[in-house]
C-alpha cells in the first residue's frame, strides 16, 4: 500500500524543462563542469607552479612549452588560470552560501514572526541595500582585512539581502496558505511546520536565486581582487591577473584578456543554469503549457 | 422558432488539439454546432470538455505551439473563417467588429493603464469612424445604456476602480457599441457574486434582444441558461454529446451525461432528505480517449453496442433534438 | 427558542471581529473594517448549520474565529461550555483538533510535497498519542476508505488528482484528528457541477455515521439548503436572518433574502421561464465603506429613512424565525 513514490515521476519533467532552451544550457553546464574540474584538479593538470618566478622566461607569447605564454614574473598563465578558478569558485560558492544559509535565516524570522523582530531585520535590509553592493563590499573587506576568508565573509555580506527579501515574501506567503492553516488546526508544532512544509515549499526559488547570484559573486569577487583589495599576490586570482597584465596590455594582451574571458564565461554560465532552474523548479511551467 | 432565420455562424466538425511533451490533448474532437441570427444558444459543459477552446478557435485566439486546428470549418457570414491566418486583416476585423467576446475575468479583457472612456471611444472610433468627441458621448451612453451609475464621471475611472459586476458591464457595453452581430460570452458571471449575476444576465439578455444580435453564453451551470437559451448544447470531452431547444432538453433529456447533470444538482424545491444522485467517476483524460463514448465509464446506461461500436455521433431524438447515444433512456433500449 | 434538553455543541454570542487597518511607519491602526457586527448563533451535535452570504459578509471570518486563526474582538465562542475565545494556549491545544476545517481551494490547502498518505498520517500521529507505523498505517486507510478515495492511492501527489480526489482527501486529512464540529468553507464550489452531488452526498454520509456537526459555510442557497437544517443569513458582517433550512427557502421575510433566492437559477424550464426575478441595484459595497444603519439599505427596494440611521433588531416571526427588519411587521400583516 505504501508505494515509495517514483522519483522519476517527479524529476523527469523537471530535468526536461531545464534542458528546455537547448544547446546554450548544454553549453553553460559544460562550461560550469569544466571550470568546476579545474578547481578541483589543479594540480593534477599542469606541471607547473602557479607562483614561482622563473624570471628567464618572463613575458613570453604562446608557446609549445607556455599554451597562453608567461606573465611578468616568469609564471605559466594558463596554470594560473587553472589555480584562479579555484579561488573564483570556492570564493563564489562559500558566499553565497553563507549569504544563502544566513539569509533564508533571517528570511524565516522575519516572514514566520512578523512583529518587532520581523520589522527591525526588514529595515536593516533596507538600509544595507540602499547602499551600492560594490562600495559596500569593499568596505567590509577593508575591516575584514585582506585574504580568502575576508573576502568571501565580505562577498557574502553583500548578498544577504536579496535573500532575506526572497525568502521573507515566500515565507509570507506559504505561512499564511490553507496547508499551513490545517497544519496548525491538527495541533502539529512551529517546529515541524517550519522543517516539514515551510522550507521545502522555498528551497526551489532558493536554489534559483543561488545559482543567479553565484554568477554575480565571480564578477565582484574579480572586481575586488582587481581593485586590490581582495586576493593578493603571489595567489592567483583572475582580477589580479587582469590589474597585472594592464601593464602589458598593448604588448601582450592576452594576459589580460584570457582571465577576462574567464570571468565572463563562468558568469554567464551560472546565469543561464540560474535562469533554466527557475523554470525547471516553477511547477507551473513543468511539464505543463 | 417558428419561422427559420437565417444562419450566421456554423461550425462544422472542428478539431483542435493540444500538443504537449509528446501527446496530443483533443481539446474539441468534432465539434459542429450553429447559430442563427437574433439567436441565443447555450454551450454547456464541465471544466475541459473543450468548450471555451471552441470558441477561442472561432476567433483564432488559440496559442499555438501548443494549440493546433486540425481540422474544420467555421461559416461565418458563408466566409469560412479558418482560410484566415490568425494575424490577417480580415480576422482582426472580425474580432471586436463582427464578433466580440466576453470572459469571465473581467479584469484582464481591459487595458489597466488606460480609463474606461479611452477603451470604449477607442473602440467606437475604430468601428464607426466618428471623431473622438462623438466618440465619447457615444461612449458615455453606451455606459448609462448598460445602467452604470454616474457614466459621466466613470469614463474617466481606470478598470481597478471599478468592481468585477461594473467591469463585466464595461465589456458588454464594448461589445454593444461596436455593432457586433455575435456576442461570445465565456462564463461571463462566474466570477461574480449571487446577485450580481442576476443582473449582468438580465442586462446582457435585454440589450441582445433590442439589437438583435446572437449570442453563445459558454457555462458550466445548466440553470444560468435555462430561462435565456433558445438552444443548449451540451459537451463531454471535447465532443457534442448531446443538442437541442432548451424547452425538450431540460425536459427530456435525451444523453445519461446530460441526465446525470440535471439530476446531480440540488432543487430549491427537492427532497432534503433524499440524496442527490451524482455521476460516478470523474471525467476522462483528453490524452488517452478512444474512439468509443468517452462517457461510458461513469454511464449508468451501457449497453453492448456502447463497448463493441465506436462514439455513435449526434443522432435525432426528437424534433431538433439531437443526442449521441445508442440507448434511448426515455424509452427502453436502443436497438438495431 | 432551541429545545433546552441538552446544552449545544457549540454556542456562539455577540461575536464581533474588527480588523485593523495598518499604516505608517510606526504601525498603527487608523481605521477598522468591521467583519463581523454581534453575531450570534448555536449548533447543535449531529445538526448542520448553514452559513449564506456573497462576498464580504464575514461568513468565512467567522468560520476563521471560531479556529481561532483569526482573534476576535469580542464576544465568546463556547465548545462544549467553555469559551475557546478566552482559553490559553495550552488549555486551546486540548480541544483544537475537535473543530476542523474544510477549505474552498482543495489544492490550496494540501502541502504540494506531501503524498496523500502522508497529509493524513501526519495528521492522525500529530497529537502525540504515539501509534505504531502499522496502526498509523491501517488507521490511514481505514479514513482513506471511509471518504471514498480508493487507499492504493496513497502515493499521489495533489497535482496527480482531481479536485474532487483532493477535497476527499482534505476531508480524510481534517477527519483524522476525530472531530466533533467541521467548518466547511465553500467546499464545492469550487468543483464540477457532476462531482459536486458526490461530495455533498459525503457530507451527509458522515454526518450520519460519525454525527459530526458541520458550520457550512457557502454562497450557494440550493447547495445549503440541501444539507443544512437551519440557515443563516449574512449580509456585510451583520445577520440579517434566520430560519429553519425549508423554512427560510419557502418564506424568506428579509428583501436580501429573497433577493438571493431570486437570483438563483434553476433547472426547471416552466419555473424558470414563468417567475418574476428581483434583481437588486448595485453590487454588495466593500466592507471597509459599509453604509450606515442597516448595511442594505443602498440596495434595498423598500429602503425608508429609518433603515439610513439605525440596524434594526432581530425580531421573531416564527419559532425558530427571525429576521432583522423594520419591514416585517408589515410582511406579517400581508400573510
Amino acid at each position: 500500500m505504501e508505494k515509495r513514490p517514483k522519483k522519476s515521476n517527479h524529476l523527469s519533467p523537471a530535468v526536461r524543462t531545464f534542458f528546455n532552451r537547448g544547446a546554450i544550457v548544454y553549453f553553460a553546464v559544460g562550461v560550469a563542469a569544466l571550470f568546476l574540474l579545474c578547481a578541483l584538479c589543479a594540480g593534477w593538470l599542469t606541471p607547473y607552479d602557479p607562483n614561482k618566478n622563473v624570471i628567464a622566461e618572463a613575458v613570453q607569447g604562446p608557446s609549445m612549452k607556455h599554451i597562453f605564454g608567461t606573465d611578468e614574473f616568469g609564471r605559466d598563465v594558463l596554470t594560473r588560470l587553472i589555480y584562479g578558478s579555484r579561488i573564483s569558485l570556492a570564493s563564489s560558492l562559500m558566499a553565497c552560501g553563507f549569504a544563502a544559509i544566513s539569509g533564508m535565516l533571517l528570511g524565516l524570522l522575519s516572514g514566520y514572526y512578523e512583529g518587532a523582530v520581523g520589522r527591525v531585520i526588514l529595515r536593516y535590509v533596507d538600509l544595507q541595500l540602499s547602499i551600492p553592493p560594490l562600495l559596500f563590499t569593499i568596505i567590509i573587506g577593508m575591516f575584514l582585512g585582506k585574504g580568502l576568508t575576508g573576502l568571501i565573509i565580505a562577498l557574502g555580506f553583500g548578498l544577504i539581502p536579496s535573500f532575506v527579501r526572497l525568502m521573507h515574501s515566500q515565507v509570507l506567503a506559504i505561512k499564511n496558505s490553507d496547508f499551513i492553516t490545517a497544519l496548525r488546526l491538527g495541533n502539529i508544532g512551529d517546529w515541524q511546520i517550519i522543517f516539514n512544509h515551510l522550507l521545502p515549499n522555498t528551497l526551489a526559488p532558493m536554489i534559483t536565486m543561488f545559482a543567479m547570484n553565484l554568477g554575480t559573486t565571480v564578477m565582484l569577487e574579480s572586481t575586488i581582487s582587481f581593485l586590490g583589495i581582495g586576493i593578493q599576490q603571489p595567489t592567483a586570482s583572475w582580477g589580479n591577473m587582469v590589474a597585472d597584465g594592464e601593464k602589458f596590455l598593448f604588448t601582450s594582451p592576452l594576459l589580460c584578456i584570457l582571465p577576462g574571458v574567464c570571468v565572463v564565461l563562468l558568469t554567464v554560465a551560472f546565469n543561464i543554469i540560474g535562469d533554466s532552474l527557475a523554470d525547471a523548479l516553477d511547477p507551473r511551467l513543468r511539464g505543463k503549457l | 422558432m417558428g419561422e427559420e432565420k437565417k444562419t450566421l455562424l456554423e461550425v462544422k466538425d472542428l478539431r483542435v488539439s493540444f500538443f504537449v511533451d509528446g501527446s496530443e490533448i483533443k481539446s474539441v474532437g468534432g465539434v459542429s454546432y450553429q447559430v442563427r441570427e437574433q439567436e441565443i444558444i447555450a454551450i454547456v459543459g464541465e471544466s475541459g470538455c473543450g468548450k471555451s477552446v471552441t470558441q477561442m478557435s472561432t476567433l483564432q485566439l488559440i496559442p499555438s505551439p501548443p494549440g493546433r486546428i486540425l481540422g474544420g470549418e467555421i461559416l461565418f457570414e458563408g466566409k469560412n473563417l479558418l482560410s484566415f491566418k490568425p494575424e490577417s486583416r480580415e480576422m482582426r476585423r472580425i474580432r471586436g467588429k463582427k464578433i466580440s467576446m466576453i470572459f469571465q475575468e473581467p479584469m484582464t479583457s481591459l487595458n489597466p493603464v488606460f480609463t474606461i472612456g479611452n477603451q470604449i471611444s477607442e473602440v467606437i472610433r475604430l468601428h464607426k469612424g466618428v471623431n473622438r468627441r462623438e466618440a465619447w458621448e457615444e461612449g458615455t451612453k453606451a455606459l448609462e445604456a448598460v445602467g452604470i451609475p454616474d457614466p459621466a464621471a466613470r469614463m474617466k475611472n481606470y478598470p481597478f476602480e471599478m468592481s468585477g459586476g461594473m467591469r463585466q458591464r464595461v465589456l458588454i457595453a464594448i461589445a454593444v457599441a461596436c455593432g457586433s452581430r455575435l456576442i461570445i460570452a465565456d462564463e461571463p458571471t462566474t466570477a461574480l457574486d449571487v446577485t450580481t449575476q442576476a443582473q449582468v444576465m438580465e442586462l446582457l439578455v435585454r440589450l441582445v434582444r433590442e439589437k438583435g444580435t446572437s449570442l453563445i453564453v459558454v457555462t458550466h451551470n445548466l440553470g444560468l441558461v435555462a430561462r435565456y437559451a433558445d438552444r443548449i448544447y451540451v459537451m463531454y470531452a471535447g465532443r457534442v454529446v448531446e443538442s437541442g431547444c432548451t424547452k425538450d432538453l431540460l425536459k427530456h433529456p435525451s444523453h445519461p451525461y446530460t441526465k446525470g447533470l440535471l439530476g446531480s444538482v440540488p432543487r430549491l424545491d427537492g427532497d432534503r432528505n433524499q440524496e442527490l444522485i451524482p455521476i460516478r467517476g470523474v471525467p476522462p483524460k483528453l490524452d488517452g480517449l478512444t474512439d468509443r463514448c468517452a462517457f461510458l465509464p461513469r454511464c449508468p446506461y451501457p449497453c453492448e453496442a456502447c463497448k463493441n461500436r465506436p462514439y455513435p455521433g449526434l443522432r435525432p431524438a426528437g424534433e431538433n433534438h439531437m443526442t449521441a447515444c445508442y440507448v434511448d433512456i426515455q424509452g427502453g433500449d436502443y436497438d438495431e | 427558542m432551541m429545545n433546552e434538553r441538552q446544552d449545544p455543541l457549540l454556542k456562539v454570542s455577540h461575536l464581533r471581529m474588527h480588523f485593523p487597518m495598518i499604516k505608517g511607519l510606526i504601525p498603527k491602526a487608523c481605521a477598522y473594517v468591521k467583519a463581523v457586527e454581534d453575531v450570534s448563533f448555536e449548533i447543535e451535535k449531529g445538526k448542520t448549520l448553514g452559513l449564506v452570504g456573497e462576498s464580504g459578509c464575514g461568513k468565512t471570518t467567522i468560520g476563521k474565529c471560531i479556529l481561532r486563526v483569526h482573534e476576535a474582538t469580542s464576544g465568546t465562542v463556547l465548545f462544549h461550555g467553555q469559551n475557546i475565545l478566552d482559553m490559553s494556549r495550552k488549555e486551546h491545544r486540548q480541544v483544537r483538533r475537535k473543530i476542523q476545517m474544510i477549505f474552498q481551494d482543495p489544492y490550496g490547502s494540501l502541502d504540494p510535497r506531501q503524498t496523500a498518505f502522508d497529509i493524513v498520517r501526519e495528521m492522525y500521529v500529530a497529537d502525540g498519542a504515539t501509534h505504531s507505523r502499522e496502526e498509523a498505517a491501517k488507521r490511514v486507510n481505514e479514513l482513506m476508505t471511509l471518504v471514498g478515495r480508493p487507499p492504493e492511492l496513497g502515493s499521489r501527489y495533489p497535482h496527480e488528482m482531481s479536485g474532487g480526489q483532493r477535497q476527499r482527501l482534505g476531508i480524510a486529512r481534517a477527519l483524522a484528528c476525530s472531530p466533533e464540529l467541521l467548518i466547511c468553507d465553500e467546499p464545492v464550489s469550487a468543483l464540477d457541477v457532476s462531482i459536486q452531488a458526490q461530495v455533498i452526498n459525503l457530507f451527509k454520509r458522515l454526518q450520519r455515521e460519525l454525527s459530526l456537526s458541520y458550520l457550512f459555510i457557502a454562497h450557494d442557497l440550493v447547495v445549503v439548503r440541501h444539507i443544512a437544517d437551519q440557515i443563516i443569513v449574512m449580509y456585510l458582517g451583520h445577520i440579517v436572518e434566520v430560519a429553519e433550512a425549508e423554512e427560510l427557502c419557502r418564506k424568506p421575510y428579509h428583501p436580501y433574502t429573497q433577493a438571493l433566492l431570486s437570483a438563483i437559477p434553476g433547472v426547471d424550464y416552466d419555473a424558470e421561464r414563468a417567475r418574476e426575478r428581483i434583481v437588486l441595484e448595485g453590487e454588495v459595497p466593500s466592507p471597509t465603506k459599509a453604509p450606515s444603519g442597516c448595511p442594505f439599505h443602498p440596495r434595498c427596494p423598500y429602503a425608508s429613512e429609518a433603515c439610513q440611521r439605525k440596524m434594526p433588531k432581530m425580531k421573531q416571526v416564527k419559532p425558530g424565525h427571525q429576521v432583522a427588519c423594520y419591514r416585517v411587521d408589515w410582511e406579517r400583516k400581508c400573510d
